[in-house]
């Protein structure tokens, strides 16, 4: 129903562009569109449900956009990121990374006998908790001796800004103009060099 | 067995396993990040609906937009998947912006503008993504530019945005880091879809 009713009034409003003869009604799928290369469709958002118009070109169609992740998750609540807020707290079921692959392949080397720097994770539960908060787990002896001041050093570089940061969360956007003056040709068209920064 | 059998024993399996692991190595061991992908409830709350036929174009490549920026030299591997969460948030958050939205697949022209009554189109693409970790904290920076053109694809209006979420523990919490990503690239879009607004009253 939702689709039925977002093509009608697409088809309906475009049909203002074209001349009608007097006191002719036509059907909006009697509409006959001039000839641009383009073809309407309707597709549903993946992740909402919610339906949208695409205008595609039938000749050169686009598949990127076309194959969108279709996971449902439930809305993500930002009151997660709250120093004690759990996932679980707020019900989040989306997708979310996992250090058990790490400890997977700590304890097959240490099965096949190896006597790599790699430990099972019965052996560093200390590290997985500093692991935990810092992000980083690593052989103890080296992270010991070579981690410790550099981590000391890059923790430094950002305590002004982090020391106050509050136990609940900070998010914030600004946008700033840009005085130029072109069109879409020149930035998009010619310019087909300009590609995104991918750091 | 004698000891030189016991060293190479010792030495051989580590060497069997060298080669995976650095040819995967963030598969193996680090962080894949990938996002939800959906607004906040937030969102529509905050952000009014504007009467307007709005087409938004998505450059190519935008989807696979990528950045292992672990923040500091001795963090664990990650890879955030930006581009694959950016785009369909993008989508949902000019759906919830503009009454009417439409989404251009096909190449902008005069023609097609005119032809289906558009009043402007919107190109949004990622710039730029930082990573801001210390031990405590992370602090993520998504990076975007966006132009508003007119019917005859004139510049209306070209402006950069930046959003960021800064959060405790995300490392330690199941979710934390795919959420503050999110939050990160709601804060860009937030202002994407307020300042094409502003352009278009």
């Amino acid at each position: 129903m939702k689709m039925n009713s977002v093509i009608a009034w697409f088809c309906l409003s475009v049909s203002f562009a074209v001349p009608l003869r007097a006191n002719e009604v036509l059907d909006a799928r009697e509409i006959t569109m001039p000839p641009s290369g383009a073809q309407v469709m309707v597709r549903e958002n993946s992740k909402t449900g919610k339906p949208y118009v695409v205008i595609t070109d039938s000749q050169n169609p686009r598949t990127d956009l076309a194959s969108l992740d279709s996971n449902k998750y439930r809305r993500p609540d930002y009151r997660m990121l709250e120093k004690n807020v759990t996932a679980k707290d707020v019900g989040y079921d989306g997708p979310y990374s996992s250090k058990k692959k790490i400890y997977i392949l700590a304890a097959t080397l240490a099965t096949a006998g190896a006597t790599a720097a790699v430990v099972g994770p019965a052996l560093f539960p200390a590290a997985a908790a500093t692991g935990a908060a810092g992000g980083s787990v690593a052989v103890p002896a080296a992270a010991a001796a070579v981690g410790g001041s550099a981590l000391a050093v890059a923790a430094k570089k950002y305590q002004d800004h982090f020391q106050n940061l509050p136990d609940d969360y900070s998010r914030e956007s600004e946008s700033k103009i840009i005085e130029t003056e072109t069109d879409f040709y020149k930035m998009f068209v010619e310019k087909k060099t300009n590609k995104p920064f991918q750091s | 067995m004698n000891h030189r059998q016991q060293a190479e024993r010792s030495f051989f399996y580590p060497l069997c396993f060298l080669p995976f692991v650095l040819c995967s190595c963030v598969a193996i061991y680090g962080w894949n990040i990938h996002a939800p992908g959906l607004l906040s409830d937030e969102f529509a709350r905050d952000i009014p609906q504007v009467s307007k036929r709005v087409a938004l174009y998505i450059p190519e490549g935008q989807k696979e937009f990528i950045s292992k920026d672990k923040g500091t030299r001795w963090s664990d591997p990650q890879t955030y998947y930006i581009g694959e969460a950016f785009v369909p948030m993008l989508i949902e958050s000019f759906q919830s912006g503009f009454t009417e939205f439409v989404l251009l697949e096909a190449l902008p022209n005069p023609e097609i503008m005119s032809q289906y009554a558009i009043d402007a189109v919107v190109v949004s693409e990622i710039k730029d993504f930082k990573n801001r970790k210390t031990l405590p904290a992370q602090g993520l920076d998504v990076y975007t530019e966006t132009a508003v053109f007119n019917r005859d694809l004139k510049l209306i209006r070209r402006f950069e945005t930046r959003g960021t979420s800064e959060a405790k523990g995300t490392f330690a919490k199941k979710g934390g880091l795919e959420v503050n990503l999110n939050a990160a690239i709601e804060g860009s879009l937030r202002e994407t879809v307020l300042q094409v607004q502003d352009a278009l009253k």
